[in-house]
């Protein structure tokens, strides 16, 4: 892991800096929110940190993570923090039965709070004299920590905040909470919350294009620092061509204004701007294009690539559902006005051939079979949605009344459908009430 | 020539994807992305690039690859064991320890100290092998069982490299057909989105595949000129069912090979107006017309026939009565009295006369929900009057309940109590079948049906 070079968070930066380093220092429990929506730098800013402190006070801290996604409740997460303290230990001491994950997950909790609480490793020192830490400082980071307020007693986040609050001289122990939800300190329970040390850094998405701009240099510039000589000079070219690309007018700037104005998501422009640069030319510093974002709804992307017939059927429930203003069709109801629409057109046809002369065409009619294929592919595309109810208490799901019934919702519309394939003559012809 | 040309070479038509799947991947770099997203429609070769980029990467000593078909795992858990397995095998660690590495995992809550203990196995057993990158390729990843919420799955996986320094060699790559099903969208991971082949690419495409052999005594250029031409027929015909998925075209044009190709064999050359694609296509006409290679041999039109016993014929056909008749017209359609009765065709076809284009038949909808005496009193209605003899109303009829129950042709809408009041049953049973049912029983079931 190597650190991430993060705009316009330095203040931020040095709170949490100062705070571990407080807590490594001089044994100075504490506890802190960082709260900001995705993609603003939480974990990296913590990582940062944490790699600076890990240089400086070498083997003298553990660091725990546990992670909302993975440990959702609070039992897992002591079983994880336990696992963690192992492998800390196995990493220390030559003792590979020493475990603190019990079977079940109270006498786990014990275990880990007894350490918590500092008896335990100075039992470990009375026994194992080559290691002199007495007190080893712990800092928890706790992602997506709203997954644990869930919980009515909040049992995990009351006992970490609580040593935190109480660590003395003998232990030490932060916990660094990062979550995405603004108010998750009003979910906190109120015996939590008062043990809470009521620190929030809250990160916010710049409201500045200008900061944003400096952003986007920050990730796309090269440090000079340590490269010889020429290659410095070529980086120095560099920087001054990425620079002047997001001042001025070029397509860069374009992206970088639309991102902006738009969804101000710097992971999604990274993406897209590393996929330019690996296209650029490096020594003339040219060409490279970007790759196209698509942000349409999916679903006409989808419809795009149907087939004919699937693509019928699809107007057709969708006619269906205006003719008869339902809010939801099934098979049998499509297929009806499939065969209706199928044989009017026919008959039109034959019509218009019959004034020109005597031929009568028999068009190639589709089975209901065939049909009913082409409906279950696009349940499978996603286009028909099935409705999640209940009914009494039972899924719906489990309830077939044979699939030609199955009521499903239609995620576009008529008027998109037709809308989208404006080129196309059928199409239009069909998508007409 | 290195990885990514050999690949565009092999993957035709996939230069633009390729261009920027390498931009995520480029373990000749030391640049992997520790997940991205691949979307694109059903068959528009997303797995086989990625496969082939991956497998030559492989080749080459830069990576090391995995793929998962989440479709066959169904649950998480499953998929966790599989990639979990399939890391052991990979770092040729002992299958005794594999078993209990993988007993370990019992869902993401374990997944990610297992991983690190394999990490520690595999460190201490090769202390000086260079860690190459391994990519997990998840796919379809989002059509696991509804109930195990695949986002929060996909979530996770992309943070795996945020949980500890040993695991940042670890890709995960999933195929999707749509991003938005997997819900990951404030993630920003990186995405390369594939598009639908155009019709001619697939014909190309597909005429590569077809394999030369001499047991036809024709030239080989002869023969793929034949087969091209097939294809175009094959395709051309069908197209407005195919689309552009290769996977429903290869199955229909397997079938209808032997069609075209047992004249020339027989032959022993091509001679025009006698057995090209064009005078076969013309002779088998009806052959083509009739959905013979579109459809499956299993599915039949005829319903199986039906040796249940008429009693239970008429229990499923009170059902289905129940089920599409609203229970305010029972009184018209069941009474016994005459009055009731005699009116009945006349309201029957006034409400026919009104508006019945625009109206949509019941029969086409859900069935309704109906309580257990509704249907013992239908069926005592219509039992009587059609058979001219009581029905009986004891256990045999309740046990036939209960069978036609388990046999799910009637299903109970609640757990627990069977016989109560409040119990709601469905029929589950379609009308082509009751309809049958009702011819067999000599019982004109249109005249109780209102619609």
């Amino acid at each position: 892991m190597s650190k991430v070079s993060l705009a316009n968070l330095e203040m931020e930066y040095m709170q949490i800096y100062k705070m571990l380093e407080n807590t490594i220092k001089f044994n100075e429990g504490k506890s802190c929110l960082v709260i900001g929506p995705r993609g603003t730098g939480k974990t990296s800013l913590v990582n940062n940190a944490l790699l600076e402190l890990g240089e400086k006070f070498r083997n003298m801290f553990y660091v725990i993570r546990i992670s909302g996604v993975y440990q959702n409740d609070d039992k897992s997460a002591i079983k994880e923090i336990a696992r963690q303290l192992d492998w800390h230990l196995l990493r220390h001491s030559d003792q590979p039965n020493a475990s603190f994950e019990k079977f079940s997950a109270n006498e786990t909790m014990n275990s880990v709070m007894s350490v918590l609480d500092g008896s335990r490793l100075e039992e470990d020192k009375d026994q194992d004299d080559e290691h002199e830490e007495t007190q080893m400082p712990i800092i928890f980071v706790i992602d997506e920590l709203e997954k644990y307020t869930n919980d009515a007693k909040q049992t995990l986040l009351y006992n970490l905040f609580d040593v935190a609050q109480s660590s003395s001289k003998s232990h030490a122990v932060a916990v660094l909470g990062l979550t995405t939800v603004t108010g998750v300190r009003e979910q906190l329970e109120k015996r939590v919350k008062s043990r809470f040390s009521q620190k929030v850094i809250q990160l916010t998405k710049v409201k500045q294009l200008s900061e944003f701009c400096d952003m986007v240099l920050c990730l796309l510039k090269v440090s000079l620092d340590g490269l010889d000589e020429s290659t410095a000079r070529w980086a120095a070219t560099y920087n001054e061509h990425i620079e002047k690309q997001v001042q001025g007018p070029s397509e860069l700037r374009k992206l970088v204004v639309h991102n902006f104005y738009t969804t101000k998501d710097l992971n999604m422009l990274k993406n897209q701007l590393a996929a330019y640069l690996v296209q650029q030319d490096l020594t003339s510093l040219g060409g490279g294009s970007f790759p196209k974002l698509d942000t349409n709804n999916r679903s006409f992307q989808v419809l795009a690539s149907l087939s004919e017939m699937e693509l019928r059927l699809v107007i057709c429930a969708g006619r269906q559902l205006l003719k008869n203003s339902m809010d939801q069709v099934n098979f049998n109801i499509a297929y009806e006005e499939f065969d209706k629409m199928t044989k009017s057109q026919t008959n039109t046809l034959n019509s218009q051939l019959q004034t020109m002369g005597r031929v009568k065409l028999d068009l190639a009619t589709h089975s209901k079979d065939i049909l009913l294929r082409c409906w279950e592919r696009l349940i499978m595309f996603g286009l028909l949605v099935e409705p999640i109810r209940q009914i009494n208490g039972i899924n719906s799901s489990f309830y077939t009344g044979g699939e030609s019934n199955k009521m499903f919702y239609l995620d576009v519309t008529l008027d998109e459908v037709a809308k989208l394939f404006r080129q196309t003559e059928w199409v239009a012809k069909w998508c007409r009430l | 020539m290195d990885s990514l040309s050999v690949t565009k070479t092999n993957c035709r038509y996939r230069s633009e994807q390729l261009d920027l799947l390498a931009t995520y991947v480029r373990p000749w770099d030391g640049f992997m992305a520790p997940s991205m997203l691949v979307e694109g429609p059903t068959s528009s070769g997303k797995t086989y690039t990625l496969r082939q980029y991956f497998k030559q990467l492989e080749q080459d000593g830069q990576i090391r690859f995995l793929e998962i078909q989440c479709e066959h795992c169904l649950t998480r858990k499953a998929i966790l064991h599989a990639i979990l397995r399939g890391l052991i095998r990979l770092l040729g660690i002992s299958s005794q320890n594999e078993a209990e590495l993988v007993y370990k995992c019992d869902g993401l809550g374990t997944f990610v100290d297992v991983l690190k203990r394999i990490e520690h196995i595999n460190e201490s057993n090769h202390p000086d092998e260079e860690r190459k990158p391994i990519v997990f390729l998840l796919d379809r990843v989002e059509r696991l069982l509804p109930n195990e919420n695949s986002s929060e799955f996909c979530f996770a996986l992309s943070r795996v490299h945020e949980q500890s320094p040993m695991l940042n060699r670890y890709s995960f790559v999933y195929v999707v057909n749509r991003a938005d099903s997997v819900g990951i969208q404030t993630l920003a991971l990186p995405l390369v989105t594939f598009s639908s082949y155009k019709l001619d690419q697939i014909k190309d495409i597909l005429t590569r595949q077809f394999r030369y052999t001499d047991t036809i005594s024709i030239e080989q250029a002869q023969f793929k000129q034949f087969a091209r031409q097939f294809i175009d027929v094959i395709l051309d015909t069908y197209s407005s069912y195919f689309g552009t998925d290769i996977g429903l075209m290869v199955p229909v044009l397997t079938k209808l090979w032997p069609t075209f190709i047992t004249p020339v064999a027989s032959m022993g050359r091509i001679q025009n107006g006698v057995n090209d694609v064009l005078t076969t296509y013309q002779n088998k006409k009806a052959l083509l017309q009739s959905e013979f290679g579109l459809a499956d041999e299993l599915a039949t039109e005829d319903i199986a026939s039906s040796d249940l016993p008429t009693k239970t014929k008429y229990i499923l056909i009170a059902a289905y009565l129940a089920s599409y008749n609203d229970p305010k017209y029972d009184l018209i359609l069941f009474s016994k009295q005459r009055e009731a009765r005699a009116n009945r065709k006349v309201r029957h076809s006034k409400r026919k006369s009104g508006k019945q284009s625009q109206q949509l038949s019941a029969r086409m909808l859900s069935p309704q929900a109906f309580t257990i005496e509704r249907l013992l009193a239908i069926l005592h209605a219509i039992y009587d009057e059609n058979r001219g003899e009581k029905l009986a109303n004891d256990i045999e009829l309740m046990s036939e309940l209960a069978t036609l129950s388990t046999l799910k042709a009637i299903m109970k809408l609640k757990l627990g109590d069977t016989i109560g009041g409040g119990t709601k049953w469905k029929c589950n049973v379609n009308w082509s079948v009751i309809k049958k049912f009702a011819e067999e029983v000599d019982f004109s079931i249109e005249n109780f049906l209102m619609e």
